[in-house]
């Protein structure tokens, strides 16, 4: 090649293509994150399940219907985020994590609580935030391996506050709408949301899509 | 590309050499600025190598190599400090072009005209006017429907025909 500054990013890629002779399938990507939702949901549903794994009291029926589309969120959405191309999984995605909001808004138990509303919902809200630490950063670490796309990483971080979500759901005895919304479906969506921030300060490692 | 995603490093040469100064030219028109764009450019190739994981097989790879750049020139936009004018409130007359070329004051016209578009839009016709991709591949390159490339590029080309109407007049 004639051109030396072309020759020199051309000796520069065979150097970076001989440390990484074996590429990284997107998959192992997915897996990573899929591994990390559920072990995260898992471990706190347990965590805060001591006293009962259970003590939503809305009917068991009720409680299977809420729990589906975030516990498929939780994994579809580790998978669409880090998939390449088909970008209508994204919004599909999106979409889900609607009706998985409704659903926790719309299937609460209505049991209420006699504390006021700020003093029974602070902390669920910090429990929350607190489950959703370690996935979030897991999955800002896993897409910052790739260009910035504040869509993949909205759904990446409500992927990852499922995990949370979910296990707030088991374990939460207060079932009103007001308390639902304020302090599960609020904080998991800015949590996503702060996702998104850090990541847009976060440098990528390449600028693949 | 199949071969190269197993690590052959001749397939990788074959589509350095194809694809390099294109998209080298494509960089350079994107930022203005040559040592940005030679940058941008190491940045690309090495992210293909990287990321050759993220290529879907059986897809093509042309719109893929130019979303990589694409995405580049997004990244590099949103982080540099905001393009400083002049006295004159024109842009910098550094970001020079290589070779100088005869119509030298109706290609700064266009190139000044297409700094002023939105990035959206500017990228669209960079992409299809000047690397001749077709607008399925624009649309895969910049990640977005072709329907959206379609209307970004009639609201780009209709803003371009607005910036240079004074131009074409005083080259006719």
């Amino acid at each position: 090649m004639s051109d030396p500054s072309l020759e020199r990013i051309r000796l520069k890629a065979h150097e970076a293509l001989a440390q990484e002779p074996e590429m990284r399938p997107w998959w192992k990507d997915a897996l990573v994150l899929c591994s990390l939702n559920l072990a995260v949901a898992a471990g706190c549903t347990l965590a805060l399940g001591r006293r009962g794994l259970v003590l939503n009291e809305a009917a068991p029926a009720v409680l299977i219907a809420v729990a589906a589309p975030v516990v498929l969120l939780l994994i579809a959405g580790a998978v669409a985020a880090v998939m390449p191309g088909r970008r209508g999984s994204l919004k599909l995605l999106i979409g889900l994590a609607v009706l998985a909001a409704a659903a926790v808004l719309f299937g609460g138990s209505g049991v209420t609580d006699a504390r006021p509303l700020v003093q029974q919902g602070l902390p669920c809200m910090r429990a929350e935030l607190l489950m959703a630490i370690l996935p979030t950063l897991g999955a800002i670490l896993v897409l910052s391996r790739f260009a910035f796309d504040p869509t993949r990483m909205f759904v990446g971080g409500l992927a990852a506050g499922a995990a949370g979500l979910f296990a707030l759901h088991l374990h939460c005895p207060i079932g009103t709408v007001s308390h639902l919304a304020l302090f599960h479906v609020l904080p998991w969506v800015l949590a996503a949301g702060l996702s998104v921030l850090i990541r847009a300060r976060v440098r990528s490692k390449t600028w693949a899509p | 590309m199949e071969r190269f995603c197993d690590g052959d490093a001749r397939a990788f040469d074959a589509l350095f050499a194809r694809y390099a100064a294109p998209i080298r030219g494509y960089l350079l028109r994107a930022t203005g600025d040559p040592a940005t764009a030679e940058d941008l450019l190491q940045g690309t190739f090495l992210s293909l190598v990287r990321a050759r994981g993220r290529f879907l097989r059986g897809h093509f790879f042309r719109p893929w190599l130019y979303a990589i750049a694409t995405n580049a020139v997004r990244d590099h936009l949103r982080r540099r400090r905001p393009e400083v004018l002049t006295e004159l409130g024109e842009l910098p007359t550094d970001a020079a072009e290589p070779t100088p070329p005869s119509d030298a004051g109706l290609k700064r016209a266009v190139r000044d005209a297409l700094a002023q578009l939105p990035a959206n839009q500017r990228e669209v016709i960079l992409l299809h006017r000047f690397e001749g991709l077709s607008m399925a591949e624009v649309a895969e390159a910049v990640g977005a429907s072709e329907a959206a490339v379609k209307v970004r590029a009639h609201r780009g080309y209709e803003r371009l025909r607005q910036l240079l109407q004074g131009v074409w007049e005083e080259q006719a």
